[in-house]
C-alpha cells in the first residue's frame, strides 16, 4: 500500500510538473543529493550544514522552552491558585501563532547585537513552549482517580503518590509535549529564518534560491530535507518514548 | 467480632443508596454480601475502607490494623511491573521486604512474570497480580469488590479455588452477585434488598470445603437459596 502510494504521488508530481513551473521529481532528487554534502555557491554551504544550523537553533530554543513549560505544567495542575494566574495567560496567548510574534521580535529585540539570534530564539521559543505545557498540564491534571482511589486505599503517603502515580502519568503528557512542542518548533524557525538574514539555516536557504531567480529545484531539494529532518526528528522521539516508557 | 457494620446510611443527592445495613463479620470468616448490580455493594465496602463516610451508622473493627483490597477492575499501575505493583502496597506500608514480595509471586502461581507489565497480562493473571498486592500486607480483613466479574467463566471457576486457597484463615468480605460464586467460597453470605440497600437476611453455608460444584449438597444448597431468595430465572 505504501508503495502505491509513493508510485502515485511521484506521478502526480510529474503531471502537475507538465503543466507548472514544479521542477520534475528526478531534478530535485538530483540537486538534492547533489546540495546534501556539497555547497551551494549563492551562499557556500550544504543542505546538511544549513540544516545543522536551523536544528542547533530549535534545540537550544526548545530545551529552553521545555525546561519551564514542564515544571510549570506540572505545579499548575497540581495547585490551584496557580492554575487560576497561569491558565488566562496560557489561553490568552496560546492562541497566536508564534509566526505573528516574528515582526515584533524583531523590532523589540533589535537593540541586542545578536538581534537575528536572540529573535529567533524566541519564536520557536513561542512555538515548543504552549503545545508542551498543555501536554503536561492536561495529564498532570487527570490522573486517573480508580489509580489515586487504589492507593488511598493502601494508606499510601502524599510522597509516594506522587513518585509512584503521578509522576509516571505526566510522564506520558511529557514525553508527548516534547514531541509535538519540537515539531511546532522546527516549522517556526523555518518561518522565522525566512524573514531576517542569518546566514544559513533551511529557511533562509530556500529564500534566498527564491530571490536570486527562482530557482525551483533547490527551493523543493530545500523543502525535502525540512521534511527529512522534520521526520527523524519525530521517529526518534517515538523510540525515546517507547524506551523511557516501556509499559506503553 | 472482627467487624461490625452497624445501621449504615447514605445517600448521594436524592439517591438512596445504603437504608441501614447491618451485619458483622467473625474472625477468620470468609463473608460474601450479594445482591443486584448498583444495589450499593460497592459503597459498603468503600466506607469499610474508609473511603467514604457513612451518614448515619458506624464502622467497628476489633484487631484489624492492616485492610487489603481487591478492586473489580483490576487498578494496577500500568507503568509498573507485576513485582512493582505488588511492591506498592507494601511501600505503602513503609516497607520495601523484597523476600515478601518474592514469597508472594510464588504463593500466588506469578512466578517467571514479574517483569511483565499489566497491559502484556491476561484479565486473569491482571487479577491475580491484584489479589497478591492486597496479600502482601498481611492484611487482617480482605475486601473483595467483585474481583471475578470481568473474566470468562472458566477462569472465574479457577480463580475462585485459588482465591479459597490464599485467604485460608483470613477475615474476608467479599462482594458479588452471583450466588454461584457466594455458595462457593462464603462461610455465610449476607443477601441485601435492591436499592437502598438492606440486609434482606443472612446465610449459613454449612458445606465442608473445598466445595464440588457438581455435587449433589452444592446443587440443593443453591436451589435452596435461589427459591428463598425468588431470584430464579434472573
Amino acid at each position: 500500500m505504501r508503495l502505491r502510494g509513493a508510485i502515485l504521488l511521484t506521478f502526480l508530481w510529474y503531471l502537475i510538473s507538465a503543466f507548472t513551473d514544479l521542477p520534475l521529481p528526478h531534478e530535485v532528487a538530483e540537486t538534492f543529493f547533489i546540495l546534501l554534502f556539497n555547497s551551494e555557491p549563492v551562499l557556500g554551504k550544504t543542505l546538511v550544514q544549513h540544516a545543522a544550523a536551523s536544528l542547533f537553533r530549535v534545540l537550544t530554543a526548545s530545551l529552553l522552552a521545555f525546561s519551564i513549560a514542564i515544571p510549570l505544567g506540572i505545579v499548575s495542575a497540581w495547585n490551584r491558585s496557580l492554575t487560576e494566574i497561569v491558565m488566562p495567560m496560557v489561553e490568552a496567548l496560546r492562541p497566536i501563532p508564534p509566526l505573528a510574534w516574528i515582526p515584533l521580535a524583531y523590532v523589540i529585540f533589535a537593540p541586542l547585537p545578536n538581534t537575528v539570534q536572540v529573535s529567533q530564539i524566541f519564536i520557536v521559543f513561542v512555538g515548543a513552549f504552549f503545545p508542551c505545557f498543555v501536554s503536561v498540564f492536561d495529564y498532570s491534571r487527570n490522573v486517573p482517580e480508580e489509580l489515586l482511589e487504589m492507593a488511598r486505599v493502601f494508606r499510601a503517603p502524599e510522597r509516594l503518590i506522587l513518585r509512584d502515580i503521578v509522576l509516571p502519568h505526566s510522564l506520558q503528557g511529557v514525553m508527548s509535549g516534547v514531541r509535538i512542542g519540537l515539531g511546532v518548533g522546527w516549522m517556526s524557525i523555518i518561518a522565522a529564518e525566512m524573514i531576517a538574514t542569518s546566514g544559513e539555516g533551511l529557511g533562509y536557504f530556500i529564500l534566498v534560491m527564491y530571490e536570486v531567480g527562482g530557482r525551483t529545484a533547490e527551493i523543493v531539494a530545500g523543502m525535502a530535507m525540512i521534511g527529512t529532518v522534520g521526520y527523524f526528528m519525530n521517529w526518534l522521539l517515538l523510540k525515546a518514548e517507547r524506551l523511557v516508557m516501556p509499559w506503553r | 467480632m472482627a467487624l461490625t457494620v452497624e445501621g449504615l446510611k447514605k445517600s448521594y443527592g436524592n439517591l438512596k443508596v445504603l437504608d441501614g445495613v447491618t451485619f458483622n463479620v467473625e474472625e477468620s470468616e470468609f463473608v460474601c454480601l450479594i445482591g443486584e448490580s448498583g444495589c450499593g455493594k460497592t459503597t459498603i465496602l468503600k466506607i469499610i475502607a474508609g473511603l467514604e463516610r457513612p451518614d448515619e451508622g458506624r464502622v467497628n473493627f476489633e484487631g484489624v490494623s492492616r485492610v487489603g483490597f481487591v478492586f473489580q477492575d483490576d487498578r494496577l499501575l500500568p507503568w509498573k511491573t507485576v513485582y512493582g505493583n505488588i511492591q506498592f502496597a507494601l511501600k505503602a506500608m513503609g516497607v520495601g521486604d523484597e523476600e515478601v514480595v518474592r514469597r508472594i509471586i510464588d504463593f500466588v502461581g506469578l512466578k517467571g512474570f514479574e517483569d511483565y507489565y499489566p497491559k502484556q497480562l491476561s484479565g486473569g493473571m491482571r487479577q491475580r497480580v491484584g489479589i497478591a498486592r492486597a496479600l502482601t500486607v498481611d492484611p487482617d480483613l480482605l475486601l473483595m469488590d467483585e474481583p471475578f466479574a470481568n473474566l470468562d467463566a472458566r477462569t472465574r471457576e479457577r480463580m475462585q479455588e485459588e482465591l479459597l486457597r490464599y485467604t485460608k484463615g483470613k477475615t474476608a468480605v467479599f462482594v458479588t452477585h452471583s450466588i454461584d460464586e457466594a455458595v462457593y467460597l462464603a462461610d455465610r453470605i449476607v443477601v441485601l434488598s435492591p436499592r437502598p440497600a438492606r440486609v434482606v437476611r443472612t446465610v449459613e453455608v454449612n458445606l465442608p470445603k473445598p466445595r464440588d460444584r457438581a455435587s449433589q449438597e452444592f446443587a440443593e444448597f443453591r436451589r435452596e437459596l435461589y427459591r428463598s431468595l425468588d431470584l430464579h430465572g434472573k
